[in-house]
Parts: structure tokens; C-alpha cells; sequence
């Protein structure tokens, strides 16, 4: 029968067509899971392209046959056929439904529609075949195309990955420093203001550089798998490399150690260790230029103005762009000071060296000086940093005029002077020791002794004789009458003080030599305060005396309390300080690791985040960045499936930097508690000794 | 016909005689019996004649019960009514032996040699997670001259701390090491000793200590009677570190005060003061003899520590605390450093001329003399610092670090109202460890005679509980128990509970950890055996000496005249005349046709 003949060759058509489009589903089902899951997956992948296959294939044939096959040709070709294929294989079927010469009728002109149709236009197969040459060659793509070569293709991989860093540092232009490569890096070390320039070869999509002060931003991709950036870098920290296989990848924060935040706003990728890159990074601060004065380098106390040579010397790590010398000069008296600054030249000579000596003139004679006028000088210097401050040398005072110094030719106070006052105090205690001994010792030895003393209150006494300028024959009388005192009455007193000092002393030294030691005492104490007196009233030598302030105890509870009431404060409860506590939590994190048995993917992600929880602790720690290296190269060490010992070596590496970090900052705690029997033994035996003691 | 009735009549016989059993007494010669008791101390493991100790006890056992047998019955476990007792091997001996009975101790001990080993490990039972603790470890060592140890602490499995040390001639060292803690939580560390040098035996490298770490503030009272900064910048110190819980009083003008919390008004109600573990005083000198007196009650009955910081020579009743009633004022030109680590220093002193009793110096002047010190005061200690301007040496933190832990240390041995302590800390499955329980004497009632309220115990586990005895001993207030550890490992708490009324319960807990793979300080007994031997009269020997023990014994143990209890009735075998007499009678009785 024809319609039979027809459906038949329809049937194996439409077979053929369906076995065209499970082969294109197949494939490109192969192509999807091998690209989301990997090359590791490939027989997975053409397991799973020829079960699709198989299904749509086993589909249409059981679909496609008898009634369902012609009322698919029906559908295709309406006009064609106005339901007479699907009758006449009914009628086919079963004969007697209808009457015999309407039955004929029908297959007679379904025969007919038949012998017109065009089967290549009711059952197309050029499509398909098309479509499934297109999944061939997408699958080949993908099996051959290598993944470093295809930054786009990695897009639906699972396992991106860093193969290399490249880092080129540049330092700042003004230290006309060579730019440093280096490849994979374990840590940088760089200039304060270098930019940091970044190569890293990765199979993923993006590669997103982190850094603590810096949003997440990515790498410039290039042919190749390459992808660049730079980063202007001034302070000490990190820089995270992140390969990811979806630009807007977000991770889950991570199960094993959930106590750490998700680095830069996502975690370590599931793929392990080498899809991210640390690199701590510390920053050396170009340091400022070392000026000094070298001459005269004291302070002087000239009798009038008169011109002072100043030599200075310079010196900076990158260059010096400027040095001159500042001064400051304060007239006046009492409250009325008036101050006036400036700058002066400097002839400048430049050593092979780098240093640059200068020399300088302090045209005291054109300043208006007058006596006890002071000019205060320092020399400055600036580096050739841009917006760099000036570095200043210490400072010096030239003094005019200064009372009772007229005889000296340019008198020098000595930087040691401060000892002076301190060593009356030591003359003080070595003769309440000698007193404090005496019974015990024989005449001659207590003679000899007192004799020393008495040799060392003169020196004593001698120091400050000589910073007076020398004797007066009526030193209060002259200290009061001077009228060149430029101070005011308080150094008036202060000099009187002083001279009255000196005289103590002599009658101490006195005292001393006759070996009556009770009585130097008294006049050893009475010189010192008469020494405390003066320095409390000295302007001058209040720069260099720290004076030991106290209360006046006679002005205690000497005031209206009408109003006075308790307070209560409130205190809160300290807490502890939360570095210590951070780096404690990092070292729980490391010792977590240590305690695993077996360390996968996960572990190796867990380390490089401790590593960064490091560094954000506190970037600039010396320690913490080794412990970050160290826990970087366990990182390492684990993806790598080094032995054991070696990932063991890294945590504990980095352990002891923990360690020492935390322990810098806890207290010391006690050891072992005692008992209360204990207690109440080393209480009962100290009652025992004291009852027999007495 | 008559022997029929004779049979019938000795069975009766037998039968009467089986129901009323007689018994017999009467004098015989008993062999004496002798224990032959194998410790089990955990030196055993280590090696000893090609094996290991233990395996040696178990030969020496054999022996000796070979040789004991004619003239002795023994036996290998402790009995009661034991005439004698061997102990071999190392451990601990049973707790009760007769003190008629003589106790023989063989020594399976050998010089290990050249060994280093751990011989004991001590460290706090708390501290808080934000200070490190001293573990203190006690090394021994034979034959390892001019070789090198070092002994590090172990933390899961990371070192926190090494000490390495040259040994000469000394057989024992102690080394220090500080543990960090970085969770809260119970930390087990190991003690780990290792040398330059291949030893004679490693099991006895290794030892654990429990510490738990996240302990609970320490409460201090400061109390300044007038504004001093000798007590001002320690106050500051303590409040800024998490270890304690400050109250501050102060009074800073007539009918005016600063203070914090609850702080007394005064320091004579020592009642008041309880809950303080110390009291610092500023301006000492201006204290009340009340104060003193509350003062003093308080350390010595409740156990406090009173800190004492004067800013000028001491004067007043507070001298009954210092007891020195005269100063030497020392006044410095240069800040000199008082403590070894260098984290103290002054100018200004007031030395006392005189030390207490028993006084131990913390710092100390260049020429020696006691600037801060301790001494026991009853349960408490006083402390005294001379030092009066150490405050103006504040550089870093050094100055709050060494106070906080002075003070830190002072406050931590105050004993708390109520305690729980436990011999060991870590324990294997089913093993023993003592209890002692201390109720502080403050929080006994005032009563004579003294009626010490009930004491419990119980050992907490995840899932049960058991209940522990503790028995009252002769010193009031403290009660002992002993516990075996379950057999389930893991962490468990020991609370003990005081009940001081309706409502009123106050509770101590420590924790404790059973473990498998518990390693102790493999420390041997043999000392004490020995002693224990000798005061029973006994004798101690080496292995070596075993074949002394028997002849000894032989010699104190004579066979004893028992009287001996025999019940003829109960011997078996007298079913067979039974039997025999009635099969007899019946016989005869067949025989003459009767049935």
C-alpha cells in the first residue's frame, strides 16, 4: 500500500533527522560539561553527550511511528493531506470502521497527497546537520584550544589558577634608582612612593588585584593569559593576586575557619591555593637628611656681640636639595619677650662622599643685640622628596651679656652640666653612708674618707665657681647691686642662690676635712637647696635642669568645701587589646591547621587567608610579615602535596612569630597556683619566726 | 533381721548428723599468707633488663611466690589478715597497710644512663586569655654532661616556648617556659625534653599539663586615703588590663570621695572586704588603726593580699603591717633598675630597716637592700613597696606590666570562698586521682564547735554525672575524696558545692580531661616505697636483692597455732555410707521377701 510505503520512508527519515540532532545535543552536552567541570572530567563529558544522544534518538523513534508519525506529517503539510494520511492509516489498521467504498476513497487520494508530497520538505535535514557540524567544531575548539591561551574561555572553568608574578618596581624618580624585577616574589621590600609594576600569566577570565588600602580592582587582561597593572605603593602591607573564572565571582565565606572575614569582599576559591597570590610588601620611608652643627656646637655665653662662625655638615640617603641655618632671637625681659626669626646663607662644599659641609656667619654685631639677649640657631635641610619637611640639627644658644660673666672670653656651659647639682646629692649621700658607718670604723680610716669627701665637695664647688665666672669678694652684695642683670630680680636671687650654695660648700668641705660629719651633712643639704632654689629661678638653666616639682602640702584642704560632694565614676570594664587578640585568633587558625591530619585544596586556601589576616592585623610588623610569608609558603607547600614535614616547618615558622608578637603585648601571668595549706604553712612559719625573733 | 536394723539406723545416723552438722575446733599450724603486690606506676613502662619494668615485676613475682610457697601461702593481690606485704615495682602502694604487718619493696629501678627525662611539669590550673603562664618543668638527667637539652612546651603540635640548657655536673634542672594561649578553652600542652645525644629511654621525654585557659576577673580593691600617685598610676594599670576587676576609693578631701563600684568607706570590716582577693592602699600612712586591724584580719583569716604604696616613709599603725618602725630614705640622682627583667625602677626609696620574717624580696636596690617585698601574713600576704616615686619611670609599659602581674599574682593566691583541687588533671581512662575540697576560713561559721556546713561533690560529664564523696578531715573546712576517671574520654568538670543555708549555694569547679594517650612525668616511687618499707620493718631492695626477701620473711614469719573450725558433716563422701546403708537394708529386706 502506498501510505504504508510513504509513512515507512517518513519513519526512517525522521530516524535519521533525530539521530542528527542527538548527535549535535550530545556533543555540545560533551562540550559544557568538560568546560564547567574540566579536563579532568573529559570521559564524563562523552558519557553524558552520548547518553543525550541515546535519549533524543530512543525519543523520536518510539514517538515517531503509525498514528503519532502521521499526525506529525499532517501537522507539517495541513493543506497537503487534509487528514487523510491519518485516516487512511487507520482505516489501514482496522478495515471494517468504515464502509468498504469509503474506505478505498480515502486511501485512493491518500495515496495520492502521498505520491505528491515531498518528504526532504516535510522531514528538513540540512538544519540539523548544520547545527551538529557547529557542535563538532565548538567541541574541538574547546579539547584543543589549550586554557592559557583562551582568557575568555575560562569563564565557565572551575580551577583558574596563577602560574607566574612578574614584578617590576620602580622607585620614586628623585632617587634616580634603578627599577628591580623580580619573578615570582615571596615578599617585597620597596621604596616609600614606588610604583610596583605587576605581569601575572593565570588561566582564568580575570585577575583581581587586592591591597589593604585599595578597593579590589582587576588586572588589565592581555593576549596570552597575561594580565598587567601597577600600583603606586606608600605604606606597608600586601598585595593579593586573585585568578577568578567569572569577573563578578563572589565566594562563600569559608567553612574551616569561619572566624575570618572574607578577604577584600570574597574568600579563597574553592581551587586551592594557586588561584590567589600573596605578596606581603614592606615599605622603607625614605628617611629624612642628618644635619648637625659641628662648630661651635655648644652653647656660648659671649660678653658682647660679636661674630660666630658656624660650620655645618649635611647628608641624605637620595640627596640633599637645600640646607641653610635658622635662627631665632629673643630680646627682651621679664614677660615682655619679643622673637624674631631668619634665615641665613650657607656656603655650601660638596663631598665625594654625598655630604655637604657648609659654613655660615652669625652676624650677631648687625642684630641689635643687647646683654642678656639670646639668638637661638639650627641648621635645616630638605631632601630632593617632593613636599619633603626640613630636618634640623639640634639647637644651640649664643647668650649676650649674660651677669657676672664679664671676664670670660666666650664661656662655655658644659654639656654635662646638669651633673652638677646631682653630684652635691651624691656628696650628700656618700657622707650619710660615711655617718651611717662611722661607729664601725677605726679614726684613720674615717679621716681618710672624710678627706676624700671634702676633695670631692671642693670639686664640686669648683664647677659651679667656675660657671659663675669666678669668686666675688662679697658675692651677694654684688649679685644684688648688679645692675646689668638683663632677668630681672628673680636671676638676681637665682645668682645669690648660687653664690650662697658655694659658700655651703666650702664650710662643708671644711667640716669634712675636720672629720665632723654630722655638721657637713647639714651644710652639704643646706648647699643643695640653696642649688634647687637658684635652678628653680634660672631661666637659662631651666632648659637643661628637669626640676622635680611638689606640691605645696601646706595649701592642701585649705579650701571652701561648702560644695564639695562625692563622685562616683564610672569605669568601664577594660578590654583586651584587640591586636593581641586578632593575632591570638590567626595562631588558633595556624595551630588548627598543625593539628589536621591530612591538609587538602581547603587547607592550603585556609593558610593564605591567615596569612592575609596577618598582614591586616598590622601591615607593618616585621614579625607578622614573616609569619605571613611563612604561612604563604605552607600555602604553597600544601597545593604543591610537599611532604609533611615542610608544611609543619612553615606553620611552625610562622607560629613563633605569632607567639613572639602575642606575648609582647599579654601579661605575664603567674605560674602554678599555691594551696591555701601551703599559704597557711608559709603564714604559720613566719608567725614561728617571729614569735622566736622576739 | 538385727543387721537390717543396724543399717537402718546408721543411715538415720547420717542423716541427723548431716542436719545438725556439728563443728570440731580445735589448735593446727597455718602457713602464713603473704600479698605479693605488682604496682603499677607509669615508670613501669620503661625499660629494664631487656624488657620493660613491668614485665620484670611479673618475673620477680613468679619468683618470689616459688620461693615463698613452703613455708608461706601467697598471694598476688593485697587481702586482708596478709601477714606480710611485697611490693614490687614502682607506683603507688595501697592505701591501707596494716602497720603490724612488715612491707618488703623490690625495686625494679635501673640507672638509665645517659637519659634525660621530664620528672615533673607544673602549671596554673587558669589564666586568663589575655596573659601568658609559667610552665615550670623539672628535668633530670645521667650521664649527659657538657650535652645540651632543650625542652620545649607543645601546643597542638606547635612549639610555643623552648628552653635550651648545657648540662655540667647537675642532675636536675628547671626550666620555665611561657605559654601563650590563643583560645579560650581548655589547652593541653606537652612538655617535651630532647638532648644531643641518643638516650637510654624517650618515654620519659614527654609529659602533659591541663590549663584552662579564660579565667574569671580578679576583684581589687584600691584604696587611697588621700590622692597619691604612687597608688594612682597602679590603679590605672589594673583598670586597663582585662585580668581584673578594679573598685577604687579615694579620699581626695575632708567628707569627699571618688570611687568605682561598691567601694567600702572603710577597710575595717574585713567582713566588707571579703569578696576583694586584694586590697592596695595609697597614702598608707594615714591609715586608722581599724584600718590596720581590718587590714590584717583580712589576710590573715580570708587570705587576701594587702598591696601597700606609700609615696613618703611609712608612719602610723600601718607599721604593724611593715613591721619595721624605722626607714632609711634613699634618694638617688639616677633611676636605678630593681627587677631583673628591668621593668621597675625608682630614685626615691623608703627601705625599711629591718625585713619581716619570712619576707620574700621582689626588687631590690643595686646594693641589695629590699625595696618591694612580700611576706605571709596568716593565709595572706602583705606586700610593701619602698620604692616611692617609681611612678615617674613609666617608660613604655613596662611599669603596668610588672604591677599587673605583681599584683595579678598577690590576688590570684587568694584563696576563693570555696575550692575544688584535684591531684591530677589529666587522666587515663579509670584512673585514680585525689579530691580535696577547702572551704576558706572566713566562710566557716563562727560556732564552737566549729559546724562545718555539707560538702558534695560530682564529676560532670556531657552526659552524666556522678556523684563524689568527700570526707571532713581533721583540718576544718577541708574534706578529701578520691574519684576514678570514666571510662568515656573527653572533658569533664569537678563541682563541689558548699550549702550555707536555704538559697544560699556556693560552688568551685575545675576541669579535668581523660584521655587515652595521657603522658605523666614518669617519676618513680622508690623512695617512698623504701621509706614505707622501713617503717614497717621491712626491706627495700633491687630487683637484684630479690633473693633476700624470702629468707627474711622465713625468719619474721613463723608458722601460727590457728584454731581450726572443721565441720566433718559437710564432706560429700558421706553419701556413700549413706547409700551403702540403705542399699544394705534394702537388700537384706528383698532378700526375706518383705518389700
Amino acid at each position: 500500500m502506498a501510505v504504508r510505503a510513504f509513512l515507512a520512508r517518513a519513519r526512517r527519515r525522521a530516524v535519521v533527522l533525530r539521530a542528527i540532532e542527538g548527535a549535535a545535543i550530545g556533543t555540545m552536552a560533551a562540550s559544557m560539561v568538560r568546560v564547567v567541570f574540566g579536563p579532568a572530567f573529559a570521559r564524563l563529558a562523552i558519557l553524558a553527550g552520548l547518553l543525550l544522544a541515546a535519549l533524543w534518538i530512543v525519543s523520536a523513534i518510539r514517538r515517531w511511528r503509525g498514528t503519532e508519525l502521521a499526525a506529525a506529517l499532517e501537522r507539517r503539510a495541513p493543506g497537503a493531506f487534509r487528514n487523510l494520511l491519518i485516516t487512511a492509516w487507520e482505516l489501514d489498521a482496522s478495515p471494517h470502521r468504515a464502509m468498504r467504498y469509503a474506505g478505498e476513497r480515502v486511501c485512493r487520494d491518500a495515496a495520492a497527497a502521498a505520491g505528491r508530497a515531498d518528504l526532504r520538505a516535510l522531514i528538513p535535514l540540512r538544519r540539523a546537520a548544520v547545527l551538529a557540524a557547529a557542535a563538532a567544531v565548538a567541541t574541538a575548539v574547546t579539547i584543543a584550544v589549550p586554557e592559557t591561551a583562551r582568557p575568555g574561555a575560562a569563564a565557565g572553568a572551575s580551577a583558574p589558577g596563577i602560574s607566574s608574578v612578574s614584578v617590576t618596581i620602580v622607585p620614586p624618580a628623585y632617587t634616580r634608582l634603578a627599577a628591580q624585577d623580580l619573578h615570582d616574589p615571596d615578599r617585597l621590600e620597596i621604596l616609600a612612593g614606588s610604583n610596583v609594576r605587576l605581569v601575572v600569566r593565570a588561566a582564568a577570565a580575570a585577575v583581581r588585584l587586592e591591597s589593604p588600602d585599595l578597593e579590589p580592582r582587576p588586572l588589565t587582561p592581555r593576549a596570552g593569559g597575561v594580565f598587567e597593572g601597577s600600583i603606586a605603593i606608600d605604606r606597608s602591607g600586601y598585595l593579593a593576586l586573585q585568578a577568578v573564572a567569572d569577573p563578578d565571582f563572589r565566594l562563600k565565606p569559608e567553612a574551616t575557619l569561619p572566624w575570618l572575614p572574607p578577604s577584600g569582599g570574597s574568600g579563597a576559591p574553592s581551587g586551592g591555593s594557586l588561584a590567589r597570590r600573596l605578596i606581603p610588601v614592606t615599605v622603607t620611608p625614605d628617611g629624612p637628611p642628618l644635619v648637625d652643627i659641628r662648630a661651635p656646637a655648644r652653647d656660648l655665653v659671649l660678653p658682647e656681640a660679636r661674630a660666630v662662625d658656624v660650620h655645618l655638615a649635611a647628608s641624605d640617603d637620595f640627596g640633599l636639595q637645600s640646607v641653610s641655618l635658622r635662627y631665632t632671637k629673643v630680646s627682651g625681659s621679664g614677660e615682655n619677650f619679643t622673637f624674631t626669626e631668619g634665615d641665613l646663607p650657607v656656603q655650601i662644599s660638596r663631598e665625594p662622599s654625598g655630604e655637604w659641609r657648609g659654613r655660615a656667619a652669625l652676624p650677631l654685631t648687625t642684630m641689635g643685640l643687647e646683654r642678656g639677649d639670646q639668638v637661638i640657631y639650627r641648621a635645616a635641610a630638605t631632601d630632593n622628596r617632593p613636599g619633603a619637611p626640613h630636618a634640623f640639627s639640634p639647637s644651640f644658644i649664643v647668650e649676650i651679656g649674660r651677669p657676672g660673666l664679664a671676664a670670660a672670653e666666650g664661656f662655655a656651659i658644659a654639656e654635662e652640666h646638669g651633673k652638677y647639682a646631682l653630684s652635691q646629692q651624691m656628696v650628700i649621700v656618700k657622707t650619710e653612708r660615711l655617718h651611717a658607718r662611722r661607729p664601725g670604723l677605726d679614726a684613720e680610716t674615717v679621716a681618710r674618707e672624710t678627706s676624700a669627701l671634702a676633695a670631692e665637695q671642693r670639686m664640686v664647688r669648683a664647677e659651679f665657681v667656675f660657671m659663675m665666672g669666678g669668686e666675688f669678694e662679697d658675692e651677694a652684695v654684688e649679685a644684688e647691686a648688679a645692675a646689668e642683670l638683663g632677668e630681672g630680680r628673680l636671676e638676681n636671687r637665682g645668682q645669690r642662690d648660687l653664690i650662697a650654695a658655694t659658700r655651703a660648700m666650702s664650710r662643708a668641705a671644711g667640716l669634712l676635712t675636720a672629720a665632723d660629719t654630722a655638721a657637713a651633712l647639714v651644710a652639704e643639704k643646706e648647699a643643695l637647696a640653696a642649688l634647687q632654689r637658684a635652678f628653680s629661678r634660672n631661666r637659662y638653666i631651666l632648659r637643661t635642669f628637669a626640676l622635680r616639682a611638689r606640691v605645696d602640702a601646706a595649701r592642701r584642704l585649705a579650701g571652701d568645701l561648702s560644695a564639695v560632694a562625692d563622685w562616683r565614676r564610672v569605669q568601664d570594664a577594660a578590654v583586651a587589646d584587640a591586636r593581641t587578640t586578632a593575632v591570638q585568633r590567626v595562631l588558633t587558625g595556624v595551630a588548627s591547621l598543625r593539628a589536621r591530619e591530612a591538609l587538602a585544596a581547603d587547607q592550603a586556601a585556609d593558610a593564605l587567608r591567615l596569612a592575609e589576616a596577618c598582614l591586616r592585623v598590622d601591615a607593618s610588623s616585621s614579625p607578622l610579615q614573616q609569619a605571613a610569608t611563612a604561612l604563604t609558603r605552607a600555602s604553597r607547600a600544601i597545593s604543591a602535596g610537599e611532604p609533611r614535614a615542610s608544611i609543619d616547618e612553615a606553620l611552625q615558622s610562622a607560629a613563633d612569630q605569632l607567639v613572639s608578637t602575642a606575648r609582647a603585648t599579654l601579661a605575664p601571668g603567674a605560674g602554678a597556683e599555691g594551696t591555701i595549706d601551703l599559704a597557711r604553712l608559709r603564714g604559720a612559719m613566719a608567725g614561728a619566726l617571729r614569735g622566736a625573733k622576739r | 533381721m538385727i543387721l537390717r536394723r543396724i543399717l537402718r539406723a546408721a543411715a538415720i545416723l547420717i542423716a541427723a548428723a548431716g542436719m545438725v552438722d556439728p563443728a570440731f575446733t580445735r589448735n593446727a599450724p597455718e602457713r602464713p599468707l603473704v600479698a605479693i603486690v605488682t604496682l603499677e606506676g607509669p615508670s613501669m613502662d620503661l625499660p629494664a633488663d631487656g624488657g620493660t619494668r613491668r614485665v620484670l615485676a611479673g618475673r620477680l613475682a613468679e619468683r618470689l611466690t616459688e620461693d615463698l610457697s613452703p613455708f608461706a601461702r601467697p598471694v598476688p593481690h593485697a587481702v586482708p589478715g596478709a601477714r606480710a606485704y611485697v611490693l614490687i615495682g614502682d607506683g603507688r602502694a595501697p592505701s591501707s597497710l596494716p602497720s603490724e604487718s612488715p612491707v618488703y619493696a623490690v625495686s625494679t629501678d635501673s640507672a638509665l644512663e645517659p637519659n634525660a627525662a621530664i620528672a615533673g611539669v607544673s602549671a596554673p590550673a587558669r589564666v586568663a586569655s589575655s596573659a601568658t603562664a609559667e610552665v615550670a618543668v623539672d628535668v633530670t638527667q645521667l650521664g649527659l654532661g657538657g650535652r645540651t637539652s632543650v625542652v620545649s612546651l607543645e601546643h597542638r603540635g606547635l612549639t610555643l616556648d623552648r628552653v635550651s640548657h648545657t648540662w655540667s655536673s647537675e642532675t636536675s634542672f628547671r626550666a620555665r617556659l611561657r605559654f601563650t594561649p590563643s583560645d579560650v578553652g581548655l589547652a593541653r600542652v606537652r612538655a617535651v625534653v630532647s638532648t644531643d645525644a641518643p638516650e637510654a629511654a624517650l618515654a620519659d621525654n614527654a609529659a602533659d599539663a591541663l590549663i584552662e585557659v579564660g579565667a574569671a576577673r580578679l576583684p581589687v580593691l584600691v584604696y587611697d586615703t588621700r590622692p597619691s600617685w604612687s597608688s594612682a598610676f597602679v590603679r590605672r594599670a589594673l583598670e586597663r588590663d582585662p585580668r581584673f576587676d578594679v573598685t577604687f576609693l579615694s579620699s581626695i578631701s575632708r567628707g569627699a570621695r571618688v570611687r568605682t563600684g561598691d567601694a567600702p568607706a572603710t577597710l575595717a570590716d574585713p567582713a566588707i572586704l571579703s569578696p576583694f582577693a586584694a586590697v592596695v592602699v595609697g597614702a598608707p600612712e594615714l591609715l586608722t588603726a581599724a584600718d590596720v586591724s581590718g587590714l590584717e584580719r583580712f589576710a590573715r583569716v580570708r587570705g587576701g593580699a594587702v598591696v601597700l604604696l606609700p609615696d613618703r616613709p611609712p608612719q602610723g599603725p600601718v607599721l604593724r603591717l611593715i613591721e619595721s618602725s624605722s626607714f632609711d630614705e634613699v634618694l638617688r640622682d639616677d633611676s636605678v633598675v630593681m627587677t631583673e627583667d628591668g621593668r621597675l625602677r625608682g630614685s626615691e626609696f623608703a627601705i625599711g630597716t629591718s625585713l619581716p620574717p619570712g619576707a620574700q624580696v621582689l626588687a631590690a636596690l643595686p646594693d641589695g637592700r629590699a625595696a618591694i617585698w612580700t611576706r605571709p601574713l596568716g593565709t595572706g600576704q602583705v606586700l610593701y613597696s619602698g620604692v616611692l616615686d617609681g611612678w615617674r619611670y613609666r617608660s613604655g609599659d613596662d611599669f603596668d606590666r610588672a604591677w599587673a602581674a605583681i599584683i595579678g599574682h598577690l590576688a590570684s593566691s587568694a584563696p576563693p570562698r570555696l575550692a575544688v583541687s584535684v591531684s591530677r588533671r589529666l587522666v587515663r581512662p579509670g584512673g585514680r586521682a585525689d579530691i580535696v575540697v577547702t572551704v576558706r576560713p572566713d566562710a566557716l561559721p563562727a560556732s564552737a564547735p566549729i559546724r562545718v556546713p555539707p560538702v558534695g561533690a560530682q564529676l560532670m560529664g556531657r552526659t552524666e554525672t556522678t556523684n563524689v564523696r568527700v570526707w571532713p578531715s581533721a583540718t576544718p573546712g577541708r574534706f578529701e575524696g578520691a574519684l576514678s576517671a570514666p571510662a568515656a574520654p573527653g572533658a569533664y568538670r569537678l563541682v563541689a558545692r558548699l550549702d550555707e543555708g536555704p538559697g544560699t549555694t556556693t560552688e568551685a569547679s575545675t576541669r579535668l580531661l581523660v584521655a587515652d594517650d595521657v603522658r605523666e612525668p614518669l617519676t618513680t616511687s622508690a623512695g617512698a616505697l623504701a621509706a614505707i618499707a622501713t617503717a614497717h620493718g621491712g626491706l627495700s631492695v633491687p630487683a637484684a636483692g630479690i633473693d633476700r626477701v624470702a629468707p627474711h620473711l622465713r625468719e619474721r614469719l613463723h608458722p601460727q597455732s590457728v584454731p581450726q573450725t572443721t565441720h566433718p558433716m559437710r564432706s560429700a563422701w558421706w553419701i556413700v555410707p549413706f547409700a551403702g546403708c540403705l542399699g544394705g537394708e534394702w537388700w537384706l529386706r528383698r532378700r526375706r521377701g518383705l518389700r
